[in-house]
């Protein structure tokens, strides 16, 4: 059985439908990526997960059972790092730790020790006794992720932690994700940034109009589409018939030949360059500079939506 | 003069907010007139009347003898016979003083020896002013008892007497009240709203950001200050213009009728240009918004409660006193003082006024001074 | 529940523009009635009143054996002192305002006033008893002659009849109502305590409050915490400013009285936290906004309880009593003046009844809105 379930979750505002019959099943151990443009319902997933937020239909089981507000024990093993900074400005960073592990831990001694643990792992060491005010962008989005996950819980919900993050700072906290799941611990990540899911997640939904449009690997997710390989040669001359030769090479489906620029896309899965390579060899064609790309996520949501991710 | 308009510019933005608050302090100013400014000067002599509350609980000759007999000197009310509510409205001033007369008032307490029961303030100035009118009516009561034939004559007789008045004359130095009255709180409007308004604005121009650009450009800092000065000089001006305006406005019979009107005015400008220095402090100390805020309040309502402002420099006790003489606020009361109870001005009077506008604006210069050495202690930290 | 009601009081206490508004501005503004309205304090106490006797139109100069002089030297009034003097000494006395007024003997008996006074209506009252006293005999003389010694020996035997009631020493002194007026704004001030804590632990007001709710604590938990943290701190700082108002400024005594006066402000503090939390339960408003209705609310309340201008309070109790009923300021200066001024167990119970019944009231409405947690938007 999975870890969570959501089933058929409907959720209006007024007119505009923020989740639209959503069905999602997330395994114990893994890293579960939500993906999806600003807008596409995925923060309102994490506020329904937890209760927070009413919907209209459908239902969200948590470790096989029914998630309600009052669902004290399921909310004891989750852990929740807000897409705002929550944090208080009047407590130093350590206190902020210690009092959002208090409402899960209530006994002193062994909180301690999570609290150091927590600043330790999200390298925050050496600022315990700062306001949040006078740390930089990164520290606090750290310290923001050291709240939610100081007292170790078995879910972490991840709601798009990186935001205006460094790129170092960006690197420490997904290493840190990574090593948060090897310990035990299954994580929701949300983001817009598809490098960053693709990098991390073991599974990926992707999300759009709060609906799921597809879910599986990164790798089912590729092959869902037909592109597949994509190849790029710069500087290279070639004549119509020549042209028309390559269009017609098995697996091409698009050939794009402008200002001496010639790209390809092959279907499904495999390496065509190397033929593509024999082929112009035999012809004494020469080339600049080419190279060749698998296809991302960002191509599978093209396709799928016919829109960018970015837009 | 890009600083200069700057100022100006931010004001205009901001318009909306400055005179919502500029109307609730004069609100709050106004009503301070309304409140303190009850006494009127008729010319001549008038006896003070008080609101009295009477209890009659004997309801006999002698009683509504002694109800009308006060009536003649005051202005005299009929309680009802509750202890509490009589406490009440002694202590809400509703009355500043209540006799209970009681049963048996003739027997026990003319003839008698009993003392009447009254309630008041203790140790007040109404006890002693009210209890000498009952006395000398009960005292008058004996004799006239002791001197006619009947009840009835003696009642009559003591009523009459309550005709007699002494030969009373009022000599009468000038007292401009009203004018007194309302400059007084002029300091309060100062203070308040330039502190707050310029305050905000002096603020924003101490953005690191805004600073550091101004700082960048290729004015040099003398003449930035030097605009931000001149700024601050033209709104202060502006601000006095109105506020005098609107206390002419307030007493415009009495302004015009004083010989000293147009030194009124110049005291004005003198506790304008210690308020302007003063929001100029406030501005560059202030971070934020809230601290202006609560520098402003303090500021306006320190300077004015110790200042003599709200409560008369009379009645103010000595130390405080000396603490005020820090303040200019405190030179601006004794000034208008000087100026509202003198139709002519002797010579020390004169010297004490050109003083007290010299001390006010020697304040001006110190906050100037300090907040313009704060600002470049502060330059060269960052 | 305690660590979060600790943490609460923390970030409270460290919140400056909070401190500084709901304990250090009470602080200030209550040294500053110190040192101005103590001055009003004894304003209306009976002072030395001093006149000057010159006596006119008399071959002698020695005012001994004037009978005017005779009768204000032998009033035996403590508050009258009396000195025989010069026309010219006298006047100038007069405009120097070393006296208040001149009293004239010889033919022509009068008075001569700068100003129109309590105190000259005192001197002109002593004037009019001698004037009225003359008449009174001269009368008697001609119709019952008679009877003239007897009045004569009775006027000779002139006394006081008169006794003030006082209870148990405390004054009757009406600025201490500023003072009153002073602590029950402060305990309205509790109402920004409340509304910040309760901002800070709902999922729709506060991310703060979103990451309280998707946490294990149980919700009457969490809610109970931000009350009591509230209620706590602007119970202590209210005691402060008893502490500071009573020892260190002695404006106001509360010998004697301080268990009653304590229970006054827990009970006004109380309902000020619980209005403070139905503010902050109220709708979806910003928090500023709702920043700014807690201040007009709590500047009306205290308005008509007499912080600003003496006789509102009473002009509502006129009008329109029911208000004086409801707004904490009112019932928290009624309870003060019924303990401190006016012994009155049945006002006094009767306010404190009130605050805290319409405390809990409140705080059930607060609880009721607060209960949910699951809400439409976030």
């Amino acid at each position: 059985m999975a870890m969570i379930e959501i089933r058929n979750l409907v959720k209006r505002y007024k007119d505009t439908i923020a989740l639209d019959h959503l069905n999602l099943d997330i395994e114990e151990g893994e890293i579960f990526g939500l993906l999806g443009p600003n807008g596409s319902g995925k923060t309102t997933v994490i506020n329904c997960l937890l209760a927070l937020l009413k919907f209209d239909k459908g239902s969200i089981k948590i470790f096989g059972e029914e998630m309600q507000p009052d669902s004290y024990e399921i909310k004891r093993q989750i852990g929740i790092v807000m897409q705002n900074v929550a944090v208080f400005d009047e407590l130093t960073v350590s206190e902020n730790i210690d009092y959002f592990c208090g409402l899960y831990v209530p006994d002193r001694a062994k909180r301690k020790k999570l609290v150091e643990e927590a600043i330790v792992f999200t390298g925050l060491d050496g600022y315990e006794k700062k306001r949040p005010n006078k740390l930089s962008g990164g520290l606090l989005r750290r310290l923001n992720i050291a709240c939610g996950i100081a007292h170790k819980p078995r879910l972490v919900i991840l709601d798009e932690p990186t935001v205006a993050v460094d790129p170092q700072s960006r690197n420490k906290i997904l290493e840190g994700i990574c090593q948060m799941n090897r310990q035990g611990s299954t994580i929701i990540y949300t983001s817009h940034y598809m490098e960053e899911v693709e990098q991390i997640c073991s599974r990926i939904a992707i999300l759009d109009k709060g609906k799921c449009l597809a879910m599986g690997t990164k790798e089912e997710l590729k092959n869902m589409i037909k592109t597949g390989e994509k190849v790029h040669l710069e500087g290279i001359r070639l004549t119509g018939p020549q042209l028309e030769t390559i269009r017609h090479m098995p697996k091409v489906f698009s050939a794009v030949y402008e200002e001496e620029t010639l790209t390809l896309r092959f279907e499904g899965n495999g390496n065509h360059l190397l033929g593509l390579l024999h082929y112009m060899d035999r012809e004494h064609i020469t080339c600049g500079r080419c190279f060749s790309e698998l296809p991302t996520l960002n191509d599978v949501f093209l396709e799928i939506t016919g829109k960018e991710l970015r837009d | 003069m890009k600083v200069y308009k700057g100022y100006l510019i931010a004001l205009k933005r901001n318009l909306s907010t400055f005179v919502l608050y500029c109307s609730i302090f004069l609100a709050v100013a106004v009503g301070m007139v309304r409140l303190t400014s009850g006494e009127s000067n008729p010319g001549s002599y008038q006896q003070t009347r008080l609101s009295i509350g009477v209890v009659d609980r004997d309801n006999s000759l002698w009683s509504k003898t002694l109800v009308e007999y006060l009536e003649a000197y005051h202005k005299v009310s009929s309680m009802e016979d509750h202890m509490d509510t009589l406490a009440e409205a002694v202590y809400s001033t509703e009355i500043l003083y209540a006799v209970i007369i009681p049963e048996d008032f003739l027997g026990t307490y003319i003839l008698g020896e009993q003392p009447v029961q009254t309630l008041t303030e203790s140790g007040s100035q109404w006890e002693y002013y009210v209890n000498g009118r009952i006395d000398s009516f009960v005292n008058t009561a004996r004799v006239c008892l002791a001197g006619t034939e009947s009840p009835e004559e003696a009642a009559r007789q003591v009523l009459e007497t309550a005709q007699i008045q002494g030969n009373v004359v009022l000599e009468s130095s000038r007292e401009d009240l009203a004018v007194y009255n309302v400059f007084r709180f002029m300091p309060y409007l100062y203070f308040s709203i330039l502190c707050f308004v310029m305050g905000m604005i002096q603020k924003e121009y101490q953005n690191i950001d805004i600073r550091r650009r101004l700082l960048a450009s290729s004015l040099t800092l003398k003449s930035q200050s030097i605009q931000s000065l001149l700024a601050f000089f033209t709104i202060g001006v502006f601000c006095w213009v109105l506020c005098e305006c609107i206390g002419i406005v307030t007493c415009a019979g009495q302004f015009w009728a004083s010989p000293n009107k147009w030194l009124i005015v110049l005291n004005g400008f003198t506790i304008m240009c210690g308020a302007l220095a003063a929001s100029y402090f406030v501005g560059s100390l202030a971070k934020t918004a809230a601290a202006v805020n609560g520098m402003a309040n303090v500021f306006s309502l320190g300077f004015c409660f110790l200042g003599g402002v709200f409560v008369p420099l009379e009645l103010l006790t000595g130390a405080v006193r000396k603490i005020g003489q820090f303040f200019p606020t405190y030179w601006y009361a004794q000034n208008i003082s000087i100026l509202s109870f003198n139709s002519t001005l002797t010579d020390s009077l004169q010297r004490k006024l050109i003083q007290g506008m010299v001390i006010q604006i020697l304040f001006a210069f110190a906050c100037i001074a300090v907040a313009l050495a704060v600002g470049k202690a502060r330059r060269q930290e960052e | 529940m305690f660590l979060i009601m600790k943490r609460q009081i923390l970030v409270n206490i460290r919140e400056k523009a909070n401190i500084f508004w709901t304990m250090f501005f009470p602080l200030i503004l209550a040294t500053l009635f110190h040192f101005t309205l103590g001055g009003l304090l004894g304003q209306n106490e009976m002072g030395e009143i001093s006149a000057a006797f010159v006596l006119e139109d008399t071959a002698s100069s020695a005012v001994e054996g004037d009978a005017f002089f005779e009768y204000l030297d032998h009033l035996d009034q403590e508050w009258l002192k009396l000195t025989p003097m010069s026309d010219e000494e006298a006047r100038a006395a007069l405009k120097e305002d070393e006296i208040l007024g001149i009293f004239y003997g010889g033919r022509e008996r009068r008075l001569v006033i700068g100003e129109n006074s309590i105190h000259t209506s005192m001197l002109s009252q002593l004037l009019d008893i001698y004037e009225k006293n003359e008449t009174l005999l001269n009368r008697i003389a001609q119709e019952h002659p008679e009877k003239l010694p007897g009045a004569a020996a009775e006027l000779a035997g002139y006394r006081a009849s008169t006794e003030t009631v006082s209870f148990g020493g405390r004054s009757m002194d009406n600025v201490q109502n500023y003072f009153f007026a002073l602590i029950a704004m402060t305990c309205l001030y509790g109402s920004f305590m409340g509304m910040y804590n309760t901002v800070g632990v709902q999922a729709n007001t506060s991310a703060l409050g979103a990451r309280l709710a998707a946490g294990c604590v149980k919700r009457y938990e969490s809610i109970t915490a931000s009350l009591l943290s509230a209620w706590i701190i602007s119970f202590a700082e209210v005691a402060v400013l008893l502490f500071y108002m009573d020892v260190v400024l002695g404006d106001i005594d509360l010998a004697g009285q301080i268990g009653r006066i304590l229970v006054i402000c827990a009970a006004a503090t109380l309902y000020s936290s619980a209005l403070g939390m139905v503010i902050g339960t109220v709708g979806s408003l910003s928090e500023k906004l709702k920043n700014g209705l807690v201040v007009a609310v709590s500047m009306t309340c205290s308005f008509a309880a007499d912080l600003m201008i003496s006789g509102v309070k009473g002009a509502i109790e006129k009008y329109v009593p029911l208000i004086n009923r409801i707004n904490p300021g009112a019932l928290t200066t009624d309870a003060f003046y019924s303990v401190l001024v006016y012994e009155d167990a049945e006002r006094y119970f009767r306010s404190l009844g009130l605050l805290a019944a319409l405390g809990l009231l409140l705080l059930g409405i607060a609880v009721l809105s607060m209960r949910r947690m699951r809400y439409e938007s976030i």
